[in-house]
């Protein structure tokens, strides 16, 4: 498999306001495992980012360690990125957040990296509600260190090693509406026509954004008997509403008059 | 939203409300109880104040004030060191 | 006030200076004044009146203070993040660390205010802890604002991970710690020079830390100060070590000065026009050679200048890679670094034109004045000593001169292991037998008399015993 993306594009591709093509918007090619969740992520965010017209530089991109931090690499190459270290992500994003209020903050996580080592500083930047879009690519396991249960991982679910996790599942959507949140949403990575709205939204609140997105690790925890995996999301999905996002006609919204 | 732009939310339950943090929990609870997860926008507060609102910071970023601005000078300096004497 | 004003017949002490201390004290509740007057009188009166005044003993006004200043350490330090440039404070609350936010905040809420709309010039968060605290003050770095945090022994620990992450990625960071008793929660209260080894390598894997050592409340401030010139210049963090003793409690000093003229040393950052007139930049090239790349803010450029700043390896693109070529460049690289900074901050204060004794003493921070009465001592019974005072590390080739034109030097400092001892063997090479220590680890501050007696004893340890060569 090539990992160098092709330069030439089709002379009509469609062009944002600002007269950018998708590919402005776009990274290097994902070296995740073919099917990942975070994939659908990643390309949720350029097909965002595209259509809301903002400038790839004037955004941040925060993250942590793991499989669902990596991701920054394959959007936005012309933002700055900033993979800190294991869970500590928020700290980081509120330092850079307090030296420059203009930027936009996108910080990406996973579960291991926000409901464990960094629940502390989860809780804590929330609880201060800091201007970012947070986004957990939720998929109940760590990837990266070859798939043990996560803090997300609902009692009773069954990964790959086939037994079964013991401990309570933690819910970041309802630990964020206890602790104030000021805008909380769940997604999943395979229903786009939501999660898009649902990301372009989070950009524009003041405020801190969580968006969980349960996001199927399809080499640790996609089998039966896993409550994280393709079919049982599926299956189980309930959605509170239909949802669409018209952003702000005049040229002052903050996106268009980024310097 | 605080910037001007819209969400249009067509709502598939009627007992929730997605600015009421109270029915956005009792329909998150709900939803686990019968064994589903959740999606959508389940709450907002369109009046949300970050932290610098709450910290009261200057509008401009901080990484663009320059040493006039940030640095009060050898005079302020000298009416501290009369204080310390 | 009574027992005041009996004192003061007793030791002829000016009448006038104790009335305005009342009148200071009393501002703002001036109906107070007559009255406390009134019983510094009537102790005055009594004392006359009953005993033989004054007595043989008697407080005389002298004029040696000329224009020095009483300030606490910490609130110099704070006052030096301010003139410093510093706009983000990011803390954790631990004694003895505390006043240090706390001096900042005071100072920046009078001369950090906009005037125009009354906002802030400055960010100062409280953290959830000391992770966070470093992490918020990395991440303003990051982001082209000068941000810092204050900690003591206990906070430093907790804050290794983000230090080597600061150090390994070249990210500017001012991080001041006021020393307190360890290990562990140890004596909160007491002060001792025991975090310099943590300090100096803090991190796992091959790190090492610039650090600075104030000895009193003007260098607290000025080298503060100078710690986010060197942070953005280094492009790496820098230490600020004081202690307990320098932090809260008040001290004599000169007066605090600031050159007007002064301007800030932000280091290589590369602004848009630049990027474009560079034909291909890489965030960890050493383009000049003193192993200092140039960096790019966030934000500055539409097309160039962007990148990945983190922990994991990298090559001098900042692109991800474990290739051994690679690494093995990049570390030798920090070392060509650790070589340019040390050329480059601040010397030692050498006592001496010339060094003329065959002992000579080493000490830093807050032995700095004990040590010097100490010097005092021993040569009024005849053993006279040459003087070196650490300011900074990394150190300077006039350490290794100063230790090489004596047969012995002292070593003082307040840790139970020679810290520093071991630093200056280590990163000099010095023979450890040729640096005598003279150590103090009670909690309270080393005194000249202490300093005197165990030099004295050491040197009479050394007269009777062979030399091991």
């Amino acid at each position: 498999m090539t990992y160098i993306k092709p330069k030439f594009h089709h002379p009509e591709l469609p062009t944002n306001r600002l007269g950018y093509t998708k590919k402005e918007y776009e990274g290097v090619i994902s070296t995740l495992c073919a099917g990942c969740g975070h994939d659908s992520i990643s390309a949720a965010i350029v097909q965002s980012c595209f259509e809301m017209n903002i400038e790839p530089h004037k955004v941040a991109k925060m993250s942590g360690i793991g499989c669902s931090s990596k991701t920054p690499a394959y959007f936005l190459s012309n933002s700055h990125g900033f993979n800190s270290v294991h869970g500590r992500m928020p700290s980081v994003a509120t330092g850079a957040n307090l030296a420059n209020c203009d930027l936009l903050y996108l910080g990406v996580s996973g579960d291991g990296d926000s409901a464990s080592i960094g629940m502390g500083q989860l809780v804590h930047a929330i609880r201060r509600n800091l201007n970012i879009t947070y986004i957990v690519m939720n998929n109940g396991c760590y990837g990266l260190t070859k798939g043990q249960d996560s803090a997300t991982a609902d009692a009773g679910s069954i990964n790959k090693t086939g037994i079964a996790n013991e401990f309570n599942a933690i819910d970041l959507c309802g630990l964020a509406l206890e602790l104030g949140a000021t805008f909380v949403a769940r997604s999943f990575s395979g229903d786009k026509s939501q999660l898009i709205p649902l990301i372009k939204a989070a950009m524009s609140h003041k405020g801190f954004a969580l968006i969980d997105v349960v996001s199927p690790c399809v080499t640790f925890n996609n089998n039966t008997g896993s409550t994280k995996s393709y079919d049982y999301v599926r299956e189980h999905m309930e959605a509170v509403g239909t949802f669409d996002y018209a952003p702000y006609e005049k040229k002052s919204q903050l996106i268009m008059t980024a310097k | 939203m605080h910037d001007g732009s819209k969400i249009y939310l067509n709502k598939l339950n009627k007992d929730w409300d997605p600015f009421s943090r109270f029915s956005a929990v009792n329909r998150l609870y709900k939803a686990k109880a019968e064994g589903d997860i959740l999606t959508g926008l389940i709450y907002i507060d369109e009046k949300s104040r970050d932290l610098h609102d709450m910290i009261c910071t200057i509008k401009k970023p901080l990484n663009s004030l320059t040493e006039k601005e940030l640095c009060p000078g050898n005079a302020a300096l000298e009416s501290i060191n009369q204080d310390h004497r | 006030m009574v027992y005041v004003g009996a004192l003061s017949a007793l030791l002829d002490i000016e009448h006038q200076v104790l009335k305005d201390i009342i009148a200071s004290e009393f501002a703002k509740k001036p109906k107070l004044i007559p009255l406390n007057e009134y019983a510094l009188q009537l102790g005055i009166d009594y004392a006359k009146k009953n005993y033989a005044c004054p007595l043989p003993i008697k407080v005389e006004r002298r004029d040696l203070i000329g224009d020095l200043i009483v300030m606490e350490g910490n609130a110099a330090t704070g006052l030096g993040a301010i003139y410093g440039g510093a706009t983000v404070a990011a803390w954790y609350p631990i004694t003895p660390s505390t006043s240090v936010v706390g001096g900042f905040e005071k100072y920046a809420n009078k001369l950090r205010i906009d005037k125009e709309t009354g906002a802030k010039k400055f960010a100062v968060v409280q953290a959830e802890d000391e992770l966070a605290a470093i992490g918020m003050a990395i991440g303003a770095n990051w982001n082209g604002a000068r941000g810092f945090t204050a900690t003591s022994g206990p906070g430093l620990s907790l804050m290794n991970e983000f230090l080597g992450l600061a150090y390994f990625a070249e990210i500017p960071v001012v991080l001041v710690d006021v020393q307190r008793g360890g290990p562990s929660t140890g004596m909160p209260t007491r002060t001792q020079q025991s975090d310099i080894l943590m300090a100096a390598y803090a991190s796992h894997g091959d790190t090492k830390h610039v650090l600075l050592f104030p000895c009193n409340p003007k260098e607290c401030f000025e080298h503060t100060a100078l710690a986010f010139d060197y942070a953005d210049r280094y492009q790496t963090p820098v230490i600020v070590m004081t202690d307990l003793d320098l932090g809260m409690n008040e001290h004599l000093s000169p007066p605090l000065v600031w050159n007007d003229e002064r301007q800030y040393d932000k280091g290589k950052v590369l602004s848009a026009a630049q990027l474009d007139t560079v034909a291909k930049w890489g965030r960890y090239l050493d383009v000049d050679g003193d192993g200092i790349p140039y960096r790019t803010i966030p934000g500055t450029h539409p097309s160039k200048g962007s990148f990945f700043t983190r922990g994991s390896s990298h090559d001098e693109f900042a692109r991800y890679t474990e290739d051994s070529n690679d690494y093995v460049k990049s570390m030798d690289r920090l070392n060509v670094k650790w070589e340019t900074i040390k050329n480059e901050i601040i010397e030692p204060e050498i006592y001496q034109q010339k060094n003329e004794h065959s002992i000579g003493i080493i000490f830093f921070g807050t032995t700095t004045y004990a040590a010097l009465e100490a010097m005092d001592l021993l040569k009024e019974e005849g053993i006279e000593t040459d003087a070196l005072r650490i300011t900074s590390f990394p150190f300077s080739a006039s350490i290794l001169e100063f230790i090489d034109a004596h047969e012995t030097v002292f070593v003082i400092e307040q840790n139970r292991d020679a810290q520093m001892k071991k630093i200056l063997t280590q990163e000099l090479e010095v023979h450890p037998k040729k640096l005598v220590s003279v150590l103090n680890y009670d909690g309270m501050p080393i005194t000249a008399n202490y300093i005197h007696k165990t030099i004295e004893e050491k040197l009479k340890a050394t007269i009777s015993k062979p030399q091991l060569v």
